[in-house]
Protein backbone atom coordinates (compact mmCIF):
# COMPACT_ATOMS: atom_id res chain seq x y z
CA UNK A 1 0.00 0.00 0.00
CA UNK A 2 2.65 2.50 1.10
CA UNK A 3 4.98 1.35 -1.64
CA UNK A 4 2.26 1.91 -4.24
CA UNK A 5 1.60 5.35 -2.80
CA UNK A 6 5.31 6.19 -2.86
CA UNK A 7 5.50 5.13 -6.51
CA UNK A 8 2.46 7.21 -7.31
CA UNK A 9 3.88 10.27 -5.57
CA UNK A 10 7.24 9.87 -7.31
CA UNK A 11 5.44 9.73 -10.62
CA UNK A 12 3.48 12.90 -9.88
CA UNK A 13 6.69 14.76 -9.04
CA UNK A 14 8.29 13.53 -12.26
CA UNK A 15 5.29 14.57 -14.33
CA UNK A 16 5.25 18.01 -12.68
CA UNK A 17 8.96 18.42 -13.44
CA UNK A 18 8.39 17.45 -17.05
CA UNK A 19 5.59 19.97 -17.34
CA UNK A 20 7.82 22.70 -15.93
CA UNK A 21 10.61 21.88 -18.37
CA UNK A 22 8.12 21.72 -21.21
CA UNK A 23 6.82 25.27 -20.82
CA UNK A 24 6.75 26.73 -24.32
CA UNK A 25 9.08 29.43 -25.54
CA UNK A 26 6.38 32.08 -25.85
CA UNK A 27 5.40 31.65 -22.21
CA UNK A 28 9.04 31.71 -21.11
CA UNK A 29 9.46 34.97 -22.98
CA UNK A 30 6.37 36.40 -21.27
CA UNK A 31 7.70 35.29 -17.89
CA UNK A 32 11.02 37.00 -18.55
CA UNK A 33 9.16 40.16 -19.57
CA UNK A 34 7.02 39.98 -16.42
CA UNK A 35 10.18 39.66 -14.34
CA UNK A 36 11.78 42.67 -16.00
CA UNK A 37 8.58 44.65 -15.51
CA UNK A 38 8.41 43.70 -11.82
CA UNK A 39 12.02 44.70 -11.28
CA UNK A 40 11.51 47.99 -13.14
CA UNK A 41 8.23 48.79 -11.37
CA UNK A 42 9.87 48.36 -8.00
CA UNK A 43 12.29 51.11 -8.95
CA UNK A 44 9.51 53.58 -9.70
CA UNK A 45 8.30 55.84 -6.87
CA UNK A 46 4.92 54.97 -5.34
CA UNK A 47 1.93 57.13 -6.26
CA UNK A 48 0.57 59.17 -3.38
CA UNK A 49 -2.84 58.12 -2.09
CA UNK A 50 -4.48 61.37 -3.18
CA UNK A 51 -3.59 60.58 -6.77
CA UNK A 52 -5.93 57.57 -6.82
CA UNK A 53 -7.41 57.93 -10.30
CA UNK A 54 -10.89 59.30 -10.71
CA UNK A 55 -11.67 56.31 -12.90
CA UNK A 56 -10.92 54.02 -10.00
CA UNK A 57 -13.25 55.92 -7.71
CA UNK A 58 -15.94 55.78 -10.39
CA UNK A 59 -15.62 51.99 -10.51
CA UNK A 60 -15.94 51.77 -6.73
CA UNK A 61 -19.02 54.01 -6.79
CA UNK A 62 -20.62 52.00 -9.60
CA UNK A 63 -20.04 48.69 -7.84
CA UNK A 64 -21.42 50.09 -4.58
CA UNK A 65 -24.55 51.41 -6.33
CA UNK A 66 -25.02 48.09 -8.10
CA UNK A 67 -24.70 46.23 -4.81
CA UNK A 68 -27.37 48.33 -3.15
CA UNK A 69 -29.68 47.86 -6.14
CA UNK A 70 -29.19 44.13 -6.26
CA UNK A 71 -29.58 43.86 -2.53
CA UNK A 72 -33.11 45.15 -2.86
CA UNK A 73 -33.91 42.60 -5.56
CA UNK A 74 -32.07 39.63 -4.08
CA UNK A 75 -30.74 40.01 -0.53
CA UNK A 76 -27.30 38.61 0.01
CA UNK A 77 -26.92 35.89 2.66
CA UNK A 78 -24.42 37.85 4.66
CA UNK A 79 -24.16 41.62 4.63
CA UNK A 80 -20.42 41.39 5.01
CA UNK A 81 -20.20 39.28 1.88
CA UNK A 82 -21.46 42.17 -0.24
CA UNK A 83 -18.94 44.52 1.31
CA UNK A 84 -16.19 42.02 0.61
CA UNK A 85 -17.42 41.80 -2.97
CA UNK A 86 -17.06 45.55 -3.31
CA UNK A 87 -13.55 45.42 -1.95
CA UNK A 88 -12.57 42.57 -4.24
CA UNK A 89 -14.14 43.99 -7.38
CA UNK A 90 -12.87 47.50 -6.77
CA UNK A 91 -9.45 45.88 -6.52
CA UNK A 92 -9.29 46.40 -10.25
CA UNK A 93 -9.71 50.17 -9.96
CA UNK A 94 -6.06 50.54 -9.02
CA UNK A 95 -4.44 47.13 -8.64
CA UNK A 96 -1.12 48.38 -7.33
CA UNK A 97 -2.68 50.45 -4.58
CA UNK A 98 -5.15 47.85 -3.39
CA UNK A 99 -2.74 44.97 -3.80
CA UNK A 100 -0.29 46.70 -1.50
CA UNK A 101 -3.05 47.43 0.98
CA UNK A 102 -4.04 43.76 1.01
CA UNK A 103 -0.45 42.75 1.42
CA UNK A 104 0.20 45.06 4.35
CA UNK A 105 -2.96 43.88 6.04
CA UNK A 106 -1.89 40.31 5.48
CA UNK A 107 1.54 41.02 6.92
CA UNK A 108 0.10 42.89 9.89
CA UNK A 109 -2.18 39.96 10.63
CA UNK A 110 0.72 37.55 10.55
CA UNK A 111 -1.01 35.59 7.76
CA UNK A 112 -3.82 34.18 9.93
CA UNK A 113 -5.38 30.83 9.06
CA UNK A 114 -7.91 31.04 6.22
CA UNK A 115 -9.63 27.71 6.55
CA UNK A 116 -13.01 28.70 5.28
CA UNK A 117 -12.46 29.72 1.69
CA UNK A 118 -12.00 26.34 0.12
CA UNK A 119 -11.02 22.86 1.16
CA UNK B 1 17.16 39.30 -7.45
CA UNK B 2 16.87 38.89 -11.22
CA UNK B 3 18.73 35.59 -11.06
CA UNK B 4 16.62 34.36 -8.16
CA UNK B 5 13.36 35.19 -9.94
CA UNK B 6 14.56 33.61 -13.16
CA UNK B 7 15.13 30.41 -11.21
CA UNK B 8 11.68 30.24 -9.64
CA UNK B 9 9.36 31.87 -12.16
CA UNK B 10 8.54 28.78 -14.22
CA UNK B 11 7.55 26.69 -11.23
CA UNK B 12 5.47 29.56 -9.87
CA UNK B 13 3.81 29.86 -13.27
CA UNK B 14 2.94 26.17 -13.29
CA UNK B 15 1.37 26.44 -9.83
CA UNK B 16 -0.65 29.45 -10.94
CA UNK B 17 -1.63 27.70 -14.16
CA UNK B 18 -2.88 24.65 -12.26
CA UNK B 19 -4.98 26.92 -10.04
CA UNK B 20 -6.39 29.09 -12.82
CA UNK B 21 -6.24 27.03 -16.03
CA UNK B 22 -5.65 30.36 -17.72
CA UNK B 23 -2.32 31.50 -19.14
CA UNK B 24 -2.90 35.24 -18.78
CA UNK B 25 -4.16 34.93 -15.22
CA UNK B 26 -1.22 32.69 -14.33
CA UNK B 27 1.25 35.20 -15.81
CA UNK B 28 -0.44 38.03 -13.91
CA UNK B 29 -0.16 36.08 -10.67
CA UNK B 30 3.54 35.43 -11.17
CA UNK B 31 4.25 39.06 -12.08
CA UNK B 32 2.25 40.32 -9.09
CA UNK B 33 4.13 37.96 -6.76
CA UNK B 34 7.49 39.01 -8.19
CA UNK B 35 6.57 42.68 -7.80
CA UNK B 36 5.55 42.22 -4.16
CA UNK B 37 8.75 40.35 -3.38
CA UNK B 38 10.96 42.95 -5.04
CA UNK B 39 9.12 45.91 -3.52
CA UNK B 40 8.98 44.60 0.02
CA UNK B 41 11.82 42.16 0.50
CA UNK B 42 14.64 42.96 -1.92
CA UNK B 43 16.68 44.18 1.05
CA UNK B 44 16.26 40.96 2.99
CA UNK B 45 18.96 38.25 2.98
CA UNK B 46 18.81 36.15 -0.17
CA UNK B 47 18.23 32.99 1.87
CA UNK B 48 14.83 34.37 2.89
CA UNK B 49 13.62 35.09 -0.65
CA UNK B 50 12.58 31.51 -1.40
CA UNK B 51 10.18 31.03 1.54
CA UNK B 52 8.90 34.60 1.18
CA UNK B 53 8.22 34.12 -2.53
CA UNK B 54 6.38 30.86 -1.86
CA UNK B 55 4.21 32.57 0.70
CA UNK B 56 3.45 35.48 -1.60
CA UNK B 57 2.63 33.25 -4.59
CA UNK B 58 0.18 31.18 -2.53
CA UNK B 59 -1.40 34.35 -1.17
CA UNK B 60 -1.80 35.89 -4.64
CA UNK B 61 -3.33 32.66 -5.94
CA UNK B 62 -5.87 32.69 -3.09
CA UNK B 63 -6.66 36.35 -3.82
CA UNK B 64 -7.23 35.46 -7.47
CA UNK B 65 -9.46 32.57 -6.46
CA UNK B 66 -11.63 34.77 -4.25
CA UNK B 67 -11.99 37.42 -6.95
CA UNK B 68 -12.83 34.72 -9.48
CA UNK B 69 -15.58 33.39 -7.22
CA UNK B 70 -17.00 36.87 -6.68
CA UNK B 71 -17.01 37.62 -10.41
CA UNK B 72 -18.84 34.37 -11.08
CA UNK B 73 -21.42 35.19 -8.42
CA UNK B 74 -22.02 38.64 -9.83
CA UNK B 75 -22.30 37.32 -13.37
CA UNK B 76 -24.94 34.88 -12.21
CA UNK B 77 -26.83 37.60 -10.36
CA UNK B 78 -26.72 39.84 -13.37
CA UNK B 79 -27.87 37.02 -15.57
CA UNK B 80 -25.11 37.07 -18.13
CA UNK B 81 -21.85 35.32 -18.77
CA UNK B 82 -20.76 31.96 -17.52
CA UNK B 83 -20.75 31.16 -13.84
CA UNK B 84 -19.37 28.40 -11.70
CA UNK B 85 -22.56 26.41 -12.10
CA UNK B 86 -22.09 26.47 -15.87
CA UNK B 87 -18.51 25.32 -15.49
CA UNK B 88 -19.66 22.42 -13.38
CA UNK B 89 -22.48 21.60 -15.77
CA UNK B 90 -19.98 21.45 -18.60
CA UNK B 91 -18.52 18.35 -17.01
CA UNK B 92 -15.44 17.32 -15.13
CA UNK B 93 -12.38 18.28 -17.19
CA UNK B 94 -10.58 15.30 -15.73
CA UNK B 95 -13.10 12.93 -17.23
CA UNK B 96 -12.51 14.51 -20.61
CA UNK B 97 -8.75 14.32 -20.27
CA UNK B 98 -8.65 10.73 -19.13
CA UNK B 99 -11.10 9.79 -21.83
CA UNK B 100 -8.82 11.19 -24.53
CA UNK B 101 -7.12 8.74 -26.88
CA UNK B 102 -4.58 6.41 -25.34
CA UNK B 103 -0.96 7.52 -25.79
CA UNK B 104 0.82 6.06 -28.75
CA UNK B 105 4.41 4.91 -29.05
CA UNK B 106 5.58 8.51 -29.05
CA UNK B 107 7.01 9.09 -25.58
CA UNK B 108 6.32 12.80 -25.74
CA UNK B 109 2.66 12.17 -26.39
CA UNK B 110 2.48 9.80 -23.43
CA UNK B 111 4.17 12.38 -21.28
CA UNK B 112 1.81 15.14 -22.40
CA UNK B 113 -1.13 12.88 -21.69
CA UNK B 114 0.13 12.34 -18.13
CA UNK B 115 0.71 16.07 -17.68
CA UNK B 116 -2.80 16.91 -18.90
CA UNK B 117 -4.37 14.29 -16.66
CA UNK B 118 -2.44 15.44 -13.59
CA UNK B 119 -3.17 19.10 -14.31
CA UNK B 120 -6.88 18.37 -14.59
CA UNK B 121 -6.92 16.29 -11.42
CA UNK B 122 -5.02 18.93 -9.47
CA UNK B 123 -7.22 21.72 -10.82
CA UNK B 124 -10.30 19.82 -9.67
CA UNK B 125 -9.03 19.68 -6.07
CA UNK B 126 -10.18 22.29 -3.55
CA UNK B 127 -7.66 25.11 -3.67
CA UNK B 128 -6.17 24.41 -0.23
CA UNK B 129 -5.58 20.76 -1.03
CA UNK B 130 -4.06 21.70 -4.35
CA UNK B 131 -1.66 24.20 -2.79
CA UNK B 132 -0.65 21.91 0.07
CA UNK B 133 -0.04 18.99 -2.28
CA UNK B 134 2.16 21.03 -4.62
CA UNK B 135 4.18 22.56 -1.80
CA UNK B 136 4.70 19.24 -0.03
CA UNK B 137 5.13 16.92 -2.95
CA UNK B 138 6.66 19.12 -5.63
CA UNK B 139 8.50 21.82 -3.70
CA UNK B 140 9.48 19.30 -1.06
CA UNK B 141 8.55 21.57 1.83
CA UNK B 142 8.17 20.10 5.30
CA UNK B 143 4.82 20.15 7.06
CA UNK B 144 6.02 23.11 9.16
CA UNK B 145 7.31 25.05 6.16
CA UNK B 146 4.13 24.37 4.22
CA UNK B 147 2.07 25.57 7.16
CA UNK B 148 4.16 28.76 7.29
CA UNK B 149 3.82 29.34 3.54
CA UNK B 150 0.07 28.82 3.67
CA UNK B 151 -0.64 30.55 6.97
CA UNK B 152 -2.44 27.49 8.34
CA UNK B 153 -1.74 24.97 11.09
CA UNK B 154 0.43 21.88 10.69
CA UNK B 155 -2.61 19.74 11.42
CA UNK B 156 -4.50 21.35 8.56
CA UNK B 157 -1.57 20.74 6.23
CA UNK B 158 -1.61 17.03 7.09
CA UNK B 159 -5.35 16.78 6.58
CA UNK B 160 -5.34 18.63 3.24
CA UNK B 161 -2.36 16.62 2.02
CA UNK B 162 -3.88 13.30 2.96
CA UNK B 163 -7.16 14.13 1.24
CA UNK B 164 -5.38 15.40 -1.85
CA UNK B 165 -3.26 12.27 -2.16
CA UNK B 166 -6.29 10.02 -1.75
CA UNK B 167 -8.31 11.90 -4.36
CA UNK B 168 -5.45 11.98 -6.85
CA UNK B 169 -4.76 8.27 -6.41
CA UNK B 170 -8.41 7.45 -6.89
CA UNK B 171 -8.55 9.48 -10.07
CA UNK B 172 -5.17 8.84 -11.62
CA UNK B 173 -3.46 5.73 -10.34
CA UNK B 174 -5.09 3.38 -12.81
CA UNK B 175 -4.41 5.76 -15.70
CA UNK B 176 -0.71 6.45 -15.31
CA UNK B 177 1.41 5.32 -18.22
Amino acid sequence: MNERQDDFLRTTATVLDEAEHGIDGATRTRLAAARREALAAAERPRRPLWLLPAGGLAVVATVAALTVGLWQVQPVDDGLAALEDIALLSDEADPAFYADLDFYTWLADGAPPLEDDNG
Amino acid sequence: MDRFLAGVERRAYRMAWIATSNREDALDIVQDAMLRLVKNYAGHPEAEWGPLFQRIVQSVIRDWYRRHQVRNRWRQWLGFGKGVADDEAAGDPLETTIASPAPGPDGRLASQHAIDALDAALHALPLRQQQVFLLRQWEGLSVADTAAAMGISAGSVKTHYSRAVQTLRDKLEDHWP
